[in-house]
């Protein structure tokens, strides 16, 4: 879908200027404008809170690329014109398409002189967005919601001992494949077998065949693999039922670090960021530049230091494996 | 007074002894029924303690698995429940077992201590509930969440309190039977011996002697009848009678209980307040409460000669009271105002002088008051005072310390010594001094004593390790082991008190077997072997048992060495006895040993803190046996050279 003039006014008009406090003495507030991929979400009124909670006043400009990523050009171009004193980019794609990464930002593609706060960006070192960790970017810096990964081994382990885990990815998927690299980096030090299984991609490129996952999760359990691993990856999460019901199949459970799997879909464990609070974090990072005048190079790039524990009881039931006892002291549990 | 002698098959001497054993056996069973009462009364509140306790535990895991069944887990697919007891153990280690049941009492789950289905159901069953104190909490199953408890280990502070118990009871019945002892032996005996004197003076004719005591009741008013007809009889006969007065020596046991009790009281806690104290960054908090212990130490076995030599000087009931108030300004200093280790020591130091003024004031008293013939009965009486303060002060201060605290200890002591400052004011006699004086150190005893190559190997090798382990291990070593593992004061007395006790019970029977050895000084040696040993058995025998095996082993080896270390002492130095006579040898001997024992606890602080303080112990064990060795060589070697000087000779 492509974004027409008119339609994109229309929609930054609906949402523009959210005014929070009346500007004191004629000063007018500073202004923000958000990338949005689907629409203002938790994430954004999180951040809208936060900002509400410090009494601080801003001018927020919303542009919503409802999914379509080829609109980002034109939504950049609106943005040099509004020179707004901060932008507020949303997930993976449109951060790396608004910043670039950070040894590769090209002057007439990507922003380079208004300050950025990325949120929802799954991997932001391993996509390259935020530098290798000790130095900063300039006018970059952001919030993720995913958990590091040797916690969310640590919370598969909670619930069952898991010493052999399974992983379907899409290796078309940069983000994806740097994942499964870390996994099996971490496979060593923290004693687990890893099957890492590639999704055959079509020789002229283009997405998988989803008929591929039954075959793929059978063959994975039949070589011991005690559970799913759902990562950052757009391909399996198109596919997340084909995934899980393959897996109910062979009994096997998925774990996700992503709501939307464990909430709407069935995997049976999940270690995901309450979005409100990643907003909150990201607000607190634009405070940071706007109200405390910090270079945003000098902030650095942070996930969240508590997670919230999800247990799917539906997936629970189907695969007759339940949560341990000393479990549900923490975790979630939705029906 | 025939009755009770005929009851007892006439085996009760005196009327004393049927008194005292009537009197303990009324306090016994008093004391014992309040005992019972008492631990009665514990034992229902503990058991409802434990009860509510075991209820609340229940009640949250009980949540837990309401929680789980209302997501739907069924009952016998609950997953976890051996960490959610393992959870609840960790903090109770009282716990044993945790089972589920199912509505018809088959356990479902099972968690803890080696327990299976059939163990736990046979434990459900058991409705006497000897093993296992049983908690039910029924669950919307219809089957049940079971707790199981220890029933041994829940009712552990019982068995500490029977403990506690028999010690207050054991002090409570020593106590007033040295009190009964003092009141009979003042009022009765002591009236009765005069009136003896003085009516034998009489029936030979001479009427010389009057009843001396003063007394005001039917005692009094016989002594003013025999005063008024000997007064009489002694002008018809043209005779001036002299008023007749006895020593009212008993005194000297309480007085030697009360000043030594005093001191005892806060044993079992010492080291453990002198490191608190007196810790500081400058050095280990060991070696503080080592240097807190050693330097008064120190100032006792020095002020002890000084004090002999001075006695003379001043009136004896000054000296014991003084030093009993100097006691208390010390020990009272020691729990108030001492902070750091300088002001530890002074204060320390000032209980240590009054110590030392007590016990010159209660010994002098001993020889002043007897003749030769019965000497040996007056030290007994004062050695007996200080023996059952030795047992009764660490256990009762134990029992203290654990209830009011440490600092509160050192002032019960400190009122103690007060206490005694009084006695010593009503049982003193105002006598004047006689001849004798306590036995001091002449300087000329000295090159005669360290020239003699066997008693130095003696004083080396066998008096000075057995001070120096009492002082090191015993006072020092044994309490901080002790709290290291966690044992509290009150079993810490007790295990002080297995020393005393030991020497008490088998210390005659031991005498007895060491006077019939000829070879005095192989007694001694194999006594320090004994406690080597013994302390040694604390590397394999770990916890309260070891030590305990190590006190008592330590408690029979003294009361054996010590006796002999006398008799060796003055057997082998019959040369230096012939020109200097025996006070200023043993006054030697007296200060060498306490110059061990003030060593005891800087050497004990200092294998701590290399080696620890297990490591400590097993250090001075070996030391101990090896001294032991090299004294029974040294005694091969003499008795070997002696029997080859005779074959020459023959």
């Amino acid at each position: 879908m492509t974004l027409t003039r008119r339609s994109f006014l229309r929609s930054a008009a609906t949402a523009a200027t959210v005014s929070l406090a009346a500007p004191a003495l004629g000063r007018s507030p500073p202004r923000i404008v958000m990338i949005l991929w689907r629409g203002e979400t938790k994430t954004e009124q999180g951040f809208r809170a936060e900002l509400a909670d410090a009494g601080f006043a801003v001018e927020i400009t919303v542009i919503d690329l409802a999914r379509d990523l080829s609109a980002l050009p034109t939504a950049l171009a609106e943005v040099r014109r509004l020179r707004p004193d901060l932008v507020y980019t949303w997930g993976t794609g449109i951060t790396l398409g608004t910043v670039g990464t950070w040894n590769g930002a090209v002057p007439e593609i990507h922003l380079a002189d208004i300050p950025v706060v990325f949120t929802m960006v799954a991997a932001p070192w391993r996509t390259g967005i935020a530098p290798p960790p000790g130095q900063g970017r300039a006018t970059v810096t952001g919030t993720s919601h995913i958990a590091p990964l040797a916690t969310q081994i640590n919370a598969i382990r909670a619930y069952l001992p898991m010493r052999r885990l399974a992983v379907l990815y899409n290796p078309a998927e940069p983000n994806s494949a740097a994942n499964v690299a870390e996994l099996s980096e971490l496979a060593a030090t923290m004693d687990f077998a890893l099957d890492a299984a590639p999704l055959p991609v079509p020789r002229g490129g283009g997405e998988p065949d989803p008929a591929a996952i039954p075959a793929l999760v059978a063959d994975v359990a039949r070589r011991g693999a005690q559970i799913l691993y759902i990562g950052p990856d757009n391909f399996i999460g198109n596919n997340r039922d084909t995934l899980t019901g393959a897996g109910f199949v062979h009994g096997l459970p998925a774990f996700t670090a992503t709501e939307l799997e464990i909430r709407e879909g069935e995997a049976l464990i999940g270690l995901v960021s309450r979005y409100e609070q990643v907003g909150r974090l990201a607000a607190r990072k634009a405070l940071g530049i706007l109200r405390d005048g910090v270079p945003a190079g000098d902030i650095p790039v942070e996930t969240l230091e508590r997670f919230s524990y999800i247990v799917n009881m539906r997936a629970a039931r189907r695969l007759a494996l339940y949560p341990p006892l000393p479990l549900l002291d923490y975790a979630e549990v939705i029906a | 007074m025939n009755l009770p002698r005929r009851l007892c098959g006439g085996r009760l001497a005196s009327p004393v002894a049927a008194l005292a054993a009537m009197t303990a056996l009324l306090l016994l069973v008093a004391l014992a029924a309040v005992s019972w009462v008492a631990v009665d009364a514990s034992r229902s509140h503990l058991t409802a303690e434990i009860a509510a306790t075991a209820q609340a535990q229940a009640a949250s895991v009980g949540r837990k698995i309401e929680r789980a069944l209302d997501y739907g887990i069924p009952a016998e697919d609950l997953v976890g429940f051996a960490s959610v007891h393992a959870a609840l153990a960790a903090e109770d280690p009282t716990l044993a077992f945790a089972a589920v049941t199912a509505p018809d009492g088959r356990p479902l789950h099972v968690a803890g201590g080696g327990m299976t289905g059939e163990t736990v159901a046979k434990a459900l069953g058991d409705t006497t509930g000897d093993t296992y104190f049983v908690t039910r909490l029924p669950l919307s199953t219809g089957g049940a969440l079971v707790l199981g408890h220890d029933l041994a280990a829940v009712m552990k502070p019982i068995v500490g309190m029977w403990f506690d118990i028999a010690i207050v009871l054991v002090v409570a019945l020593a106590l007033s039977f040295e009190l009964m002892l003092l009141v009979v032996t003042l009022n009765v005996i002591l009236p009765a011996r005069v009136a003896e004197r003085v009516l034998a003076d009489a029936a030979a004719g001479r009427f010389g002697l009057l009843h001396g005591q003063v007394m005001r009741d039917e005692m009094g008013r016989f002594m003013t009848r025999l005063n008024g007809a000997v007064t009489a009889a002694a002008k018809r006969v043209g005779a001036t009678p002299v008023p007749l007065r006895l020593p009212r020596l008993v005194g000297v046991r309480l007085l030697a209980f009360l000043f030594v009790f005093a001191e005892e009281l806060a044993r079992p806690i010492m080291p453990l307040f002198f490191a608190e104290v007196a810790g500081d960054a400058a050095r280990s908090n060991a070696l503080s409460a080592g240097i807190a212990m050693a330097v008064p130490m120190v100032v006792v076995a020095l002020a002890m000669p000084i004090g002999s030599a001075l006695y003379q000087q001043v009136s004896r009931i000054g000296l014991y009271v003084g030093g009993a108030l100097c006691a208390t300004a010390g020990l009272a200093g020691t729990a108030l105002l001492a902070d750091g280790l300088w002001s530890l020591v002074a204060w320390r130091s000032l209980s240590g002088l009054g110590y030392a003024a007590t016990f010159i004031a209660c010994q002098g008293f001993v020889i002043e008051s007897t003749a030769d013939a019965d000497r040996g009965r007056g030290t007994a009486m004062m050695v007996s005072g200080i023996m059952l303060a030795d047992i009764c002060g660490p256990a009762i201060g134990g029992i203290i310390a654990g209830h009011l605290g440490h600092a509160e200890t050192f002032l019960l002591g400190a009122a103690m010594a007060a206490v005694a400052a009084v006695a010593g004011f009503v049982l003193l006699d105002r006598a004047t001094h006689g001849d004798e004086a306590p036995p001091r150190p002449s300087l000329g005893a000295v090159p005669a004593v360290l020239g003699n190559g066997r008693l130095v190997g003696l004083l080396l090798l066998g008096a000075v390790p057995a001070k120096l382990i009492l002082t090191g291990f015993l006072y020092f070593l044994v309490p901080m082991a002790l709290a290291e593992d966690g044992v509290g004061s009150a079993d810490v007395g007790r295990i002080i008190m297995l020393y005393g006790l030991a020497a008490v019970v088998a210390g005659p029977v031991l005498a007895r077997f060491a006077d019939a050895r000829a070879h005095r000084l192989g007694v001694v040696a194999g006594a320090g072997v004994a406690t080597g040993l013994g302390l040694v058995s604390v590397g394999w025998l770990p916890g309260l048992p070891g030590m305990m095996v190590a006190v008592a082993t330590l408690g029979l080896a003294q009361s054996l060495s010590i006796a002999t270390q006398l008799a060796a002492a003055l057997d082998v130095s019959q040369e230096a006895i012939a020109v200097h006579g025996k006070g200023p040898v043993l006054a030697l001997l007296r200060l060498v040993e306490r110059l061990g024992a003030a060593a005891g606890p800087l050497v004990a602080a200092g294998l701590a803190a290399t080696f620890g303080t297990e490591g400590a112990i097993w250090q001075m064990g070996v030391g101990a046996a090896v001294a032991g060795c090299l004294l029974l060589l040294l005694h091969v070697r003499v008795r070997g050279r002696a029997r080859m000087t005779g074959r020459t000779a023959a």
